[in-house]
């Protein structure tokens, strides 16, 4: 592969400090470095934007979930149907994009990494099987702990150690990358039919509550020193006033110690959902002040928006008992997926509409969110594709984070609850171009732990965004022009591989799976693996030696190694 | 060599705790097996297709390959068909030939539980994997469905007679209902068999539906069921803790078809206003649950889908296999895993013989005797390994055991070196 | 003593058996397999009706098409009902009309049961598809 050098843009590259300087940068062997042979390709990006290509930290892209999705929805795939092309399969795009069209959308937006943030245990094979088709991002997956039997039973045994372990296994054995944890102890009692109200309810077959899951989680996901925090869908999702519940559960994670080198102990996912204030989807208001407040004033917590867009999409989560509710709310088709053992899902389809006052202000908490937490290193760009909306309107949210007018205007065509009900209205604060580059890029590597991701510094991986559009010159009042550079990029370089030029992809090479693999004593695996076998044995109805996915699995894996919690 | 804990590439049970003695290359012990599985993986070598045909006469594998290349190239409108007892590594090739040919890709669902998919887009579905029946169901309701003929371990090891963490008694613990037009092996062990008229699902499970949210119905009997039991039904459903249906192809296969299936969503749907329910459907084929998965996540449609646009398009009933053949609008086909001419209508595998036909199969089949081209392949979970989803969606690594016959490839390989054919042509 | 009937009209149900399973896994020209498909099974009462022979073939008809095959004793049946297993012979008389949904009508289909015809074997099932009749 040949060098490259790309020469005049303005660059954004918040971790190295650059901050829309014309810096060149040198790409070779798949790397970025300090300076490349003279024979490297030059692309001439002046009087473009450079900055690292895009890490999304959350979105449901491949497995049984949002195949569901696909499955169940033949009507949204017919808004969007993809031919194929000279590089590229053909498929569907809209809420439930098909594996190939994930991969070049994410890429024409310049985006080069992204985490699959569901995977049941059982259904890991399938989540593997679809990022094998999923061309040219880096990916990851973060199988569900929240609510799975031996969590469940270690907490209830008050067993740390053991629990310790057996999360170091599940990673190596579902080839994940981090915990999430979705509606911590509510999906085991949607087992039954039921859920669980905020941290203190009662996980029924166990008698613990949610409070002790996401500490012991917690503490398990720090002492086995995970690049990433914790990765928590709160209780409560979806309820009005659970912006008090969420507040609480970032409180139970300020108790615990992070591990070397990290200030963070826990990640909020698509907070907007969780930001509700009032009693009621008739008089719900905004939470969103409350929780800026608290995260303003403590820096063990990141979160990331769930942004709503004012279209079509389709839920999808592993929050069973709230998809049943949204269904019991909609009408809409419903499936429920449960799995044994480990989780649970729901898909329903569901419109935000810009008249129905409800969802005006959760559009409004999302970016309320993001414009009042101060630090843009805490909170990031995201719509919880497709729960929020498709991945492919980041555009749009862009737009909204950086200009006021794109906000006024959209909010003229909303129902007036926005207005009254959020303060979005009264907020003045726009992103820089380099606090954009915080929240889709440098923030969530960062949150991540993906240290060779969301930069430019040498060593990084060569993974580059260059647009269209001048920084220099851009006022706010031109968001139409920032939304169409950045959903169309000149240049997406992904392992120092042009892939996308002038926003048509020209290359679709396999990006990597990435895991991580702690290092567990060889006797504390063999006291576990007793433990495993004889409850798989029991309760299971696959035999645990078919249990872990296979290195068939993964044709080009990154391991990211720890030394996990013993000595 | 004794291999563990092997999955069975027969039905969508996928049971994965066979022992498997092999010998110099050959299998010759089989335990905890079904009586299909066993023979299955005991004959797996007999009666076996030595030698790729074109016309009726052996060819060399690369002929009949050029020959499959030559007729999908030049055909305006092939159709892909079968793939459900595969691995998914074969479907996935399918589905980007049928792409690349502008062709249409099927799969056996069309015929079994394709009208289950339809009503799941109409109204969705209430779900659960199988360990949540072992562990958690006190009610088990088989509906349509007869697993003593078609999974035959299905109910010892997933349904009613295991113990599971809540079932700790076993059969005793549940309550087993069987609704059935007639008496079968799965009604002898029900608590309650409720036998129902030929063709009258789609108005009881309405009925049942209207009874458990509340709606008194005015008549004395629907179905041939009285009222009466009816309602026992209702309330007994209400009442359990956790309930399961698993229904089969006595729905989808009779009048009403989808409307069957939709009816049976929405009256668990329901139940689950009351107490936990969940339904699962019986899938046939050891992995036609793969085939629509894999269709699914590379096109976005699980089965029906027509390529001539360049973008897929999907249209059960028109780009369907049975419909595609008895109206004649294809001009070519390409089986792959599955005997249509034994399975659809006459009307429909009659077509198949006027075609050039292109067939990937390791015995000789009704379909194999009237193709064109005939391509031996190996027998996937016994001769080669791959991944296939049981019935309810589990993802499971499939074993390659020994060896096959000399000179034969995977279905995968084999459709690998059509598809570069393929692209070698249209270039 | 009561005269036999010409035919008797039939609700036709057809389906999977064990024995076809085991059977297809062997090949689909053994024995076993074309055993296992190439009957029906009604009851003692309508076997009676028909004054059937034991090995003697009947004769499956539906509006579609027609087929003969044996036929075995189920007890288990009730009268005016019999079950094909699924297969080449059984395919001889469905209707390839989906009604739009793909899936054609193979259960609790309308048919009638005679004596008589002659059964034919699996190559002979496979040339009358080769010749399009």
């Amino acid at each position: 592969m040949k060098d490259i050098v790309i020469k005049g843009g303005y660059v954004y590259d918040p971790l190295n400090g650059i901050d829309g300087e014309k810096v060149d940068i040198h790409l070779s062997d798949g790397k970025v470095v300090e300076k490349t042979k003279k024979n490297a390709k030059v692309i001439d990006a002046s009087g473009k934007t450079v900055m690292p290509g895009g890490v999304d930290l959350h979105s449901h892209i491949a497995g049984s979930k949002i195949n569901i999705g696909r499955l169940m929805r033949p009507e949204d795939h017919r808004k969007d149907e993809v031919p194929k092309g000279k590089y590229t399969r053909g498929g569907v795009g809209y809420s439930c994009p098909s594996t190939f069209v994930t991969g070049y959308r994410y890429a024409q937006m310049g985006y080069t990494s992204v985490m699959e943030a569901a995977m049941p245990p059982l259904g890991a094979r399938h989540v593997h099987e679809e990022l094998i088709d999923t061309p040219i991002i880096d990916k990851a997956a973060f199988p569900l702990f929240g609510n799975n039997y031996f969590t469940l039973k270690y907490v209830r045994d008050g067993d740390q150690e053991k629990l310790n372990a057996f999360v170091a296994w599940m990673l190596r054995a579902t080839r994940g990358y981090a915990v999430k944890i979705v509606n911590p102890g509510g999906v085991e009692n949607w087992k039954w039919g039921r859920n669980v109200y905020g941290l203190d309810g009662k996980v029924e077959d166990y008698d613990i509550t949610p409070r002790q899951i996401v500490t012991s989680l917690a503490k398990a996901n720090e002492a086995l020193g995970l690049p990433h925090t914790i990765h928590l869908h709160c209780n409560n999702l979806g309820m009005p006033g659970n912006y008090k519940t969420t507040i609480e559960t970032m409180e139970v994670a300020k108790a615990i110690k992070p591990k070397k080198g990290r200030k963070t102990t826990i990640h909020v996912v698509h907070c907007q959902f969780n930001a509700l204030a009032g009693d009621n989807w008739m008089n719900v208001k905004s939470g969103a002040p409350h929780i800026a407040k608290y995260v303003n004033g403590n820096d063990h917590v990141t979160l990331d928006m769930g942004q709503l867009i004012f279209t079509d999409t389709t839920t999808m989560t592993g929050d069973g008992p709230w998809q049943f509710a949204l269904w019991n709310m909609t009408g809409n088709k419903w499936v429920n997926s449960d799995v044994e053992m480990e989780a649970g899902a729901g898909v329903v389809p569901y419109t935000f509409k810009k008249n129905n006052p409800a969802n005006t202000v959760q559009w409004g908490i999302g970016l309320e969110l993001a414009l009042l937490i101060d630090d843009p290193w805490k909170v990031y760009m995201t719509t919880d594709h497709p729960n929020g909306g498709p991945f492919t309107y980041y555009p749009k949210v862009m737009a909204w984070l950086m200009s006021r007018q794109a906000r006024t205007d959209t909010m003229r065509e909303l129902n007036k609850a926005v207005l009254k009900r959020t303060s979005l209205a009264n907020i003045y604060r726009e992103y820089t171009f380099n606090e954009l580059a915080i929240s889709t890029r440098a923030g969530t590597a960062q949150a991540l732990g993906l240290k060779d991701k969301g930069h430019l510094g040498a060593g990084a991986d060569a993974d580059v965004a260059i647009y269209d559009l001048d920084p220099t010159g851009w006022r706010p009042s031109q968001y139409k022009m920032l939304e169409k550079a950045f959903a169309s990029a000149a240049y997406t370089i992904k392992g120092g591989e042009v892939v996308v030029k002038d926003g048509e992809v020209v290359s679709t090479p396999l990006g990597a799976t990435h895991w991580v693999d702690v290092k567990i004593p060889s006797e504390v695996e063999e006291d576990l693996m007793k433990d495993l076998a004889e409850d798989f044995k029991k309760y299971y109805t696959v035999s645990l030696r078919n249990y872990p996915v296979e290195d068939e699995y993964l044709p080009i894996q990154k391991v990211h190694k720890t030394r996990g919690a013993w000595k | 060599m004794e291999h563990v804990d092997v999955v069975c590439p027969f039905c969508g049970c996928l049971c994965d705790d066979l022992e498997i003695t092999v010998e110099e290359g050959h299998i010759t012990g089989i335990k905890n097996a079904c009586a299909v599985s066993r023979s299955k993986f005991l004959n797996h070598g007999s009666h076996r297709i030595t030698s790729a045909a074109v016309d009726g006469k052996k060819a060399s594998m690369k002929k009949a390959v050029k020959e499959a290349v030559e007729i999908l190239s030049n055909a305006r409108r092939p159709l892909i068909y079968g793939l459900s007892s595969t691995e998914c590594g074969a479907i996935s090739k399918a589905v980007e030939i049928g792409e690349v040919t502008g062709g249409i890709v099927d799969n056996t669902a069309s015929v079994c539980h394709g009208p289950t998919i339809l009503a799941l887009q109409q109204v969705g579905e209430s779900k659960a994997t199988l360990g949540e029946a072992r562990n958690r169901a006190d009610m088990v309701v088989f509906w349509g469905s007869n697993p003593t003929a078609a999974h035959l371990r299905h109910i010892v090891r997933y349904s009613v007679m295991p113990k599971g963490m809540y079932s700790t008694e076993g059969r005793k613990g549940r309550k087993v209902i069987v609704v059935d037009v007639r008496q079968t092996g799965t009604t002898r062990l029900a608590d309650k068999f409720v036998k129902i008229k030929p063709n009258s699902d789609f108005e009881l499970l309405q009925a049942l539906r209207a009874t458990v949210r509340g709606d008194e119905l005015p008549v004395d009997e629907v179905s041939g069921v009285p009222m009466k039991e009816i309602k026992e039904l209702a309330e007994e459903m209400k009442n359990c803790k956790f309930g399961i249906v698993f229904f089969g192809l006595g729905l989808t296969q009779s009048e009403g078809r989808h409307m069957n299936i939709d009816a049976a969503v929405g009256l668990v749907s329901e139940l689950n206003r009351h107490t936990k329910f969940v339904l699962t459907p019986m899938r046939g084929h050891y992995n036609v649950a793969g085939a629509n998965t894999v269709a699914t996540w590379q096109t976005g449609y699980p089965y029906a889908i027509d390529f001539s646009k360049g973008y897929p398009r999907y249209n059960p009933g028109e780009f369907t296999a049975v419909d595609l053949l008895a109206s004649g609008e294809v001009d070519a086909a390409m089986i792959i895993a599955s005997d249509p001419a034994a399975t659809f209508p006459a009307d429909a595998a009659r077509h198949l013989a006027k075609i050039p036909t292109i067939t990937l199969e390791q015995k000789t089949t009704p379909t194999t005797m009237l193709s064109k081209v005939v391509l031996p392949v190996a027998t996937a979970g016994v001769e080669a390994e791959g991944t296939a989803y049981r019935m309810d969606g589990v993802p499971l690594r499939l074993s390659k055991l020994v060896e096959p016959p000399k000179g034969i490839h995977s279905d995968e390989k084999v459709l690998d070196m059509i598809l570069e054919g393929l692209k070698e042509v249209a270039q | 003593m009561v005269t036999a009937l010409d035919k008797i009209e039939v609700t036709l149900i057809s389906g999977r058996t064990a024995k076809q399973g085991v059977g297809l896994e062997e090949g689909k020209p053994s024995e076993s397999y074309v055993d296992s498909v190439r009957l029906i099974q009604l009851c003692p009462g309508d076997a009676e009706k028909l004054d059937l022979k034991e090995d003697s073939p009947v004769t499956v008809t539906t509006e579609h098409g027609s087929v003969t095959v044996h036929w075995v004793e189920e007890k288990t049946l009730e009268s005016g009902m019999i079950f094909f297993p699924y297969g080449p012979w059984a395919n001889q008389v469905y209707n390839s009309v989906t009604d739009g949904t793909g899936m054609p009508i193979m259960k609790a289909v309308k048919a009638t049961v005679e004596a008589g015809g002659k059964v034919q074997s699996l190559t002979e099932i496979v040339d009358s598809l080769k010749g399009g009749s």
